[in-house]
């Protein structure tokens, strides 16, 4: 009896373990939009509309449900595969990180606070947990330029402390649209709205010319549910109403079918709602003083460098991306890749119509030292490094957006920093300023829960309202915020405040400040946008870089400091280039004579060269006249 | 590649002089006093040597200017470019540059000066005894022919009239002319020790 048991047992362990085996390989399969046929021709998508609980979404439903693009595009297209994608896969800690790259900067200037985060393990940044930053808190924060997945959605990244609110958000899924919606109904400006009220399910829809989206989930309670009315029975809907989605019923066939406009290759015009950047001044801000890239002046597209497939994987093309992520093929999509050809193999290059650079007279050394970048992307060299804005640090796009040149947090570009490889890139630099409790060597950020309200009237602000303008402290002020933090810890902690690279503590009663380097700037670089060979560095000559008040050497990096009597503070350029001034400038002055030295070198050349010919000369008619006289004397003998 | 080329000429001419220094048994504390005759001698054109000639104070003076200069250059250029295996940059670079520059100056100055004592003479070809001080002049004019391409190569350089290829051409032809003009100097400077030898 207990054998057959056994037996039965043993049967059922192998059958679960075949049909969990299936099951997985199964869900591993491509799906029918996952692989192409061949055909060029991009497919109609003629969709059944499904919600996120995967019930079709029909044309006379009574409660309107927003769809789910999990379930709607995941009908054909394997979304756990998209998911895992490049826009989506910052906070998995599995994948790596890649190159430093624009952080989410988290900023409260009553507190003087700019802090540079990501999930990502960039360093310089922050993870937005260590500073107490919760994935709603996130999304709140920043959803307003993601895509969606990440933490809007994986199970295991939402806080369980706010688990009843994700159930009234919904989650914030992939929103396919934001780069597949082919027509100019598409608006980003409205997802960010949507995901600014906490209308996550509703968001990707609302953003399409397919619904229209009303309400504000963060107004509901927490156990506000759309199926059971009792649950907002008590909202004042002269103030706030639940959120509810409208379909534009005219768009379903009688199939209840609805047709999406939708293309492969998004368009730059998407890329650029999440990935715009623009001088910080007002002249700039006037389009038509601006430039384009040169591959979008010549009618590229963003995605055609920055291609991905199925796994979204973009390639971001930077130099060492294919060791980066063990992908070789990534090689052939940097600047050398199609201008150059990988490792001279010229298949590669010319992609695109790119044309090979001639780079005339430039010693070889140049592309040993510098980026391509240095010299083709990024705002030429100024005296004085300018303020950019970027579309995810200054909620660009967004409606009613601030349009104050110098809005926080103050970006300075063109900076030209020294990278991982040793060679200079042009980069977007921040100076992070925020109170921390050190550590050993380690400091880091104050959680921003722990602040009480209290905080804000002990820094003393002289102002409410601020559009731009650094906020700084007296010292006495500072003093006076250390000890009260100190204090409330019982002088556990040691608290430090950092800013303008700096960091400063209280030391046996005194203020003191120092370098170091959790205190110093967090830069990234920056690939657009590209200037042709025209417009390039060095187009008129050496004297570009290698002149003794050279902007590209020399040029002023403001150092923002909140603290008053270390404020104003300019770095040289070689400071964050990790060169020598004093070796740059007297290197430059052999420029100066350069000119004069070609033609001394030329003169002495020739020279040379005439006495060498004519003793040369002398000599081949030395030898064959001694040859010819011997010759003479031998016949003679002879005779 | 050249790194190795480089390294292996070095040691080449390294043994070559060793061997021969032997063969002929020179000690190696004579070495630089033989020197410094051979230059006194192969400068000042023994025949009408005076010391208080000017041309032969020049002459010296430019010699000497040109082996440090030489030797600056070689320093400058060998440490980053044969033992690190880099580009020349930084200080390297910078005193390359103006050292070069003097080098060309002092260079033109020494072919002028001492051309002439070094063309052929009959004795040089019939003379099986002079086949050393043969040598030593072939090697002389050996040493003119390889600074051209030299020269020439840095002035191209300087003008943007080449693409990256055409730099990394001239680059080459810099380099290896430099290498054969050392080679064809070692030997030059041997033989004037070895003819130096003969005369005492």
């Amino acid at each position: 009896m207990i054998k057959s048991n056994f037996k039965i047992i043993y049967i059922a362990l192998i059958l679960g373990i075949t049909l969990l085996l299936f099951g997985s390989i199964n869900s591993q399969q491509n799906k029918i939009g996952d692989i192409r046929d061949g055909n060029r021709a991009t497919p109609i998508h003629l969709l059944k509309l499904f919600d996120a609980d995967s019930v079709q979404i029909l044309k006379n439903d009574s409660l309107q449900i927003p769809l789910s693009t999990r379930y709607t595009c995941g009908e054909c297209h394997s979304y756990n595969v998209i998911n895992r994608g490049f826009h989506f896969n910052y906070a998995d800690k599995k994948i790596a990180s890649g190159r430093r790259s624009e952080p989410y900067i988290y900023m409260d200037w009553q507190k003087l606070t700019i802090i540079p985060l990501s999930n990502r393990d960039w360093k310089g940044t922050f993870n937005p947990a260590e500073i107490g930053i919760s994935p709603m808190k996130f999304l709140d924060l920043f959803g307003t330029h993601l895509p969606g997945g990440g933490v809007g959605e994986i199970d295991s990244l939402i806080s369980p402390d706010e688990l009843f609110r994700m159930e009234v958000s919904g989650k914030l899924e992939v929103n396919c649209f934001a780069c597949h919606d082919a027509t100019r109904q598409y608006d980003p400006a409205e997802y960010s709205s949507q995901v600014q009220k906490q209308n996550y399910k509703w968001a990707p829809a609302g953003a399409t010319s397919l619904a229209v989206v009303t309400g504000n989930a963060s107004k509901m309670p927490e156990n506000y549910d759309i199926y059971t009315p009792s649950t907002f029975a008590d909202i004042d809907v002269r103030t706030t109403s639940p959120p509810a989605i409208n379909y534009d019923l005219s768009k379903f066939n009688s199939n209840n079918m609805v047709f999406f406009d939708l293309k492969r290759k998004g368009e730059n015009e998407r890329c650029y709602y999440c990935h715009s950047s623009v001088h910080a001044d007002n002249n700039y801000l006037n389009q038509w003083k601006s430039e384009e890239d040169v591959h979008i002046a010549k009618g590229m597209n963003c995605v055609d460098c920055h291609r991905n497939g199925l796994d979204h994987q973009m390639a971001r093309g930077y130099r060492d991306e294919a060791e980066d992520f063990k992908r070789p093929e990534l090689k052939s999509y940097t600047c050398e890749g199609c201008h150059l050809g990988v490792e001279n193999r010229l298949e590669t290059a010319g992609k695109n119509g790119a044309p090979t650079p001639l780079h005339k007279g430039m010693p070889n050394i140049h592309f040993e030292k510098l980026e391509c970048t240095v010299c083709h992307s990024g705002n030429l060299p100024k005296e004085n490094v300018e303020l950019v804005k970027s579309s995810r640090a200054h909620k660009l796009g967004l409606h009613k957006s601030n349009k104050e040149p110098e809005l926080f947090p103050h970006i300075q570009s063109t900076v030209f920093v020294r990278n991982e490889n040793g060679r200079l890139e042009p980069s977007n630099i921040i100076y992070p300023s925020f109170w921390g409790i050190k550590k050993g060597d380690e400091i880091k950020p104050i959680p921003i829960s722990d602040f009480d309200d209290s905080f804000n009237e002990r820094i003393e602000l002289d102002t409410l309202v601020n559009y731009g303008k650094w906020i700084s402290i007296n010292d006495s002020t500072l003093i006076d915020v250390l000890k009260y933090l100190n204090e409330s810890s019982g002088n556990k902690e040691n608290h430090v405040f950092i800013t303008g690279g700096k960091v400063f503590e209280m030391n046996d009663g005194e203020l003191e400040s120092y370098r170091e380097e959790s205190a110093e700037y967090y830069s990234w670089a920056i690939g657009h946008n590209v200037r042709p060979a025209s417009q390039s560095l060095g187009v008129n000559g050496c004297d570009d870089c290698h002149s003794f008040s050279s902007d590209f050497f020399f040029g002023n990096v403001l150092v923002e400091s909140s603290v008053k009597s270390d404020s104003a503070n300019y770095n040289s350029m070689t400071y964050y280039s990790d060169l020598n001034t004093v070796y740059q400038k007297l290197f430059s002055l052999t420029f100066l004579f350069r000119p004069w030295m070609k033609i001394m070198i030329i003169i002495f050349a020739l020279i040379i060269i005439f006495v060498f010919v004519i003793y040369v000369s002398k000599g081949l008619f030395f030898i064959t006249e001694r040859g010819t006289a011997l010759s003479s004397k031998e016949e003679m003998n002879n005779v | 590649m050249y790194r190795y080329i480089a390294l292996i000429v070095i040691i080449g001419l390294s043994y070559f002089l060793y061997t021969k220094f032997k063969q002929k048994g020179i000690l190696w504390n004579e070495v630089y006093s033989r020197f410094m005759d051979g230059v006194k001698i192969s400068i000042g054109n023994i025949k009408s040597r005076n010391k208080s000639d000017f041309l032969y104070k020049l002459r010296l003076g430019f010699y000497w200017f040109t082996i440090i200069l030489v030797f600056l250059l070689i320093v400058t250029s060998f440490i980053p470019v044969v033992i690190l295996g880099i580009h020349i940059s930084g200080l390297f670079l910078l005193i390359h540059v103006i050292a070069a520059l003097f080098f060309c100056f002092s260079f033109t100055g020494l072919v002028l000066l001492t051309a002439h004592s070094n063309k052929l003479l009959d004795s040089d070809l019939i003379n099986q005894e002079n086949k050393n001080k043969l040598y030593e002049k072939l090697s002389y004019w050996c040493i003119i022919l390889f600074s051209i391409p030299a020269i020439v190569s840095i002035i191209l350089m300087l003008y943007p009239i080449f693409g990256s290829e055409g730099i990394e051409f001239l680059n080459d032809t810099h380099r290896y002319s430099v290498l054969l003009l050392i080679v064809a100097a070692t030997i030059n400077t041997y033989y004037m020790i070895i003819n130096n030898k003969k005369i005492n």
